[in-house]
């Protein structure tokens, strides 16, 4: 079981990944914005956060790279609809990276890969 | 004949007899006595002969008049000499006017010039050359003339049996100035001198203001000092720098002209002419550089035009690429994340409700249309992402054939039974964006999978030809029937139940777009075969020589 955040400004994308996770057995909060990332991650401690790459007020990236300055040890999975923002090189600060479906299995075996490699550190995922 | 009857023949008005010496032409002096005896019997024999009988028997009156007639003949004769050039000198410069009155070439205006300078016996200079001012250097830019005694003769005779008039002589054809340029070229690419060099500093500064009578010609003897490659031209003949100038007197060029077989000097008035002739060709030539600094000038802004009017193309190109990018993303967006929310929800929903639920029907038909839009989104942005690709490198066909084939052999893992048969041969590498080539090949290779639902074997191959590499796809489905195989490749196309139709349209896109062909060969009962044409690139770039990516061979 870990503690998950989930950051995106669609209130039915949280509905459906905190659905998901939780019954993967995981315990999720959620966040809309920076703001409410920060105050979640500096409140308790994370073992993963899920990250949209296009935020109503903020671009994910930018977020990403405080999240990355501030909390270093927690591993960041970016989920985006586009595909295209794999190869911005911001986006290579996040542990993986994960194209948003419909069919929330790929993101589970994220989840799953991203966790496990976290119990045994020092390892990163290569390059898409 | 001398004397007739009592008579003499220059006094006899009414007998055509009288004087053999009257042409057809001239009939009209026989009565005009006077006249005749001025015009024909002041250089004839027998008046000069009857004078002497005279004198002998007439007395010393007569004798001092034979002396007096003698002294004027003698004083009329360079008079006559005279004249007869100065006719001549109007006429060729009459003529070199007249024919430069129109010409704008400079390679026609400098060669009428030298032909006037070298033609006829008035000035008939045996060789001239023209210097023509570049970048503040005078350079050797043409030259008339034979090269040594023999081609002169040979010249000559010709022009004297063929009657060739100085009309003729100023013909011009830029065949002619080829050949009499070619002639000289190894001296002409020689002479290269500045403005202020010794002799044309001195050429250019005449007349001296104080003097002008000095005139325009600077005469050049054997012992004058030289650059080098003028006197190994010249040798010990004399020549004569006739300066170019502007009507503002800028130099344009010079024309130097000598005798070098005749070694005829010239006189004060050959000066005289060389200078207005020089002026006319100055004037021409002006007119005629100025038209084509013009021309060049007007092709320079014809060109700039272009370019701009090209660059606007980009710049409204480039604009319709943002905006389809932003439009695609904003798409997405509004789009896909609804549509994941929806999906996504639904199979939850499907998974909560019990196994024999009605609802669930319901349920699977939700996620299955939210698959479908999803699906159609994706396919929209690839389009769009792959139509404004445009960066181009050398690109590994062979390299990218295998990436593909083994990424899809992995997914495909659980699918119908695929066999794959992947033949490479040696290819050079084309320019091409890596990602979009192997996006189109993706396309042919999952529409050929997608035919063979119950499995089969898929061909993958790469080949050289001449100038061009092919690609081939080929399955071992059912074909197509004519209808299908007529639209295959038309946007929006599909036979399957999902889908955008996009697919094989943007494959068709991404291979014209780099210049190549897509072709549909086999078709119904015996399975598909796309074959996709590249052409090399004519000059191999740096990084890349042919055959560099070997023969692969896996199956």
């Amino acid at each position: 079981m870990a503690k998950i955040l989930i950051v995106d400004d669609e209130p039915n994308i949280r509905l459906l990944y905190k659905a998901v996770l939780t019954e993967e057995g995981h315990e999720v909060v959620e966040a809309e914005n920076g703001r409410q990332t920060f105050e979640a991650l500096e409140g308790e401690p994370f073992d993963l956060v899920i990250l949209d790459i296009r935020l109503k007020a903020e671009s994910g990236l930018d977020l990403l790279q405080g999240i990355v300055a501030r909390h270093p040890q927690i591993p960041v999975i970016l989920c985006s609809a586009y595909v295209a923002f794999q190869d911005d090189y911001t986006s290579w600060l996040a542990h993986s990276y994960c194209v948003k479906s419909s069919d929330p299995r790929a993101l589970v075996e994220e989840v799953e890969r991203v966790l496990a490699r976290r119990a045994s550190p020092g390892t990163r995922d290569p390059e898409p | 004949m001398a004397r007739v009857g009592d008579s003499y023949c220059w006094l006899i008005a009414d007998d055509p007899a009288a004087c053999p010496y009257l042409g057809a032409q001239e009939a009209h002096l026989l009565s005009d006595v006077r006249r005749r005896n001025r015009e024909k019997c002041v250089g004839c024999e027998e008046l000069r002969h009857d004078l002497a009988e005279l004198r002998r028997t007439g007395g010393p009156l007569l004798e001092a008049l034979t002396a007096i007639l003698d002294e004027a003949l003698n004083r009329c004769r360079p008079i006559l000499r005279t004249l007869q050039i100065k006719e001549e000198l109007l006429d060729i410069l009459r003529h070199l006017s007249h024919s430069l009155q129109l010409a704008l070439d400079p390679d026609e205006i400098l060669y009428k010039g030298l032909v006037a300078f070298t033609a006829g016996s008035s000035l008939g200079f045996n060789r001239g050359l023209a210097l023509l001012v570049e970048e503040g250097m005078l350079c050797g830019y043409f030259a008339l003339g034979p090269r040594d005694g023999e081609e002169a003769a040979r010249i000559w005779q010709e022009v004297n049996e063929r009657g060739t008039t100085l009309a003729d002589l100023l013909q011009y054809s830029p065949e002619v100035f080829a050949r009499e340029r070619e002639k000289f070229r190894p001296w002409l690419e020689r002479f290269r001198f500045a403005l202020s060099e010794s002799p044309f500093r001195e050429a250019f500064s005449l007349p001296i203001p104080h003097a002008p009578e000095a005139g325009r010609v600077l005469e050049i003897t054997p012992e004058a000092p030289l650059p080098e490659v003028l006197r190994e031209f010249y040798r010990e003949a004399t020549f004569w720098i006739v300066p170019l100038l502007s009507h503002e007197e800028r130099p344009l060029g010079a024309l130097l002209l000598d005798n070098f077989l005749t070694e005829r000097p010239i006189s004060a008035e050959d000066r005289l002419a060389m200078e207005l002739f020089a002026m006319e060709i100055a004037v021409a030539l002006e007119r005629g550089l100025a038209h084509t600094e013009l021309r060049e000038k007007v092709e320079m802004l014809e060109e700039a035009y272009r370019r701009i009017q090209e660059h606007q193309q980009t710049i409204i190109r480039l604009r319709e690429e943002a905006a389809v990018a932003e439009m695609t993303l904003q798409l997405t967006h509004t789009i896909k994340n609804p549509v994941v929310a929806i999906g996504g929800l639904a199979r939850h929903l499907h998974k909560k409700l019990d196994e024999h639920s009605p609802y669930r029907r319901f349920t699977a038909a939700i996620a299955q249309e939210a698959s479908r839009l999803e699906e159609t989104v994706q396919d929209f942005v690839k389009f769009a992402a792959l139509k404004y690709a445009t960066e181009r490198h050398p690109v590994d066909v062979n390299g990218i054939l295998e990436l593909l084939a083994h990424e899809k052999m992995e997914t495909l893992r659980h699918g119908p039974p695929i066999r794959w048969h992947l033949d490479l041969a040696p290819v050079p590498p084309i320019l091409a964006d890596e990602r979009q080539l192997y996006h189109c090949v993706e396309n042919i290779v999952n529409n050929a999978i997608e035919a063979m639902s119950d499995g089969g074997d898929l061909f993958i191959e790469s080949r050289r030809s001449d100038d061009a590499i092919l690609i081939i796809v080929r399955d071992t489905g059912p074909g197509l029937t004519e209808e299908a195989a007529r639209n295959l490749f038309k946007p929006f196309f599909t036979t399957k139940p999902t889908g955008s139709g996009l697919g094989l349209y943007t494959s068709k896109q991404i291979v014209e777009s780099l210049g190549g062909e897509l072709q549909l060969l086999r078709q119904l009962g015996q399975g598909c075969e796309v074959v996709i044409r590249l052409p090399i690139p004519e000059a191999p770039s740096e990084t890349s020589t042919e055959g560099e990516f070997g023969a692969r061979r896996a199956s």
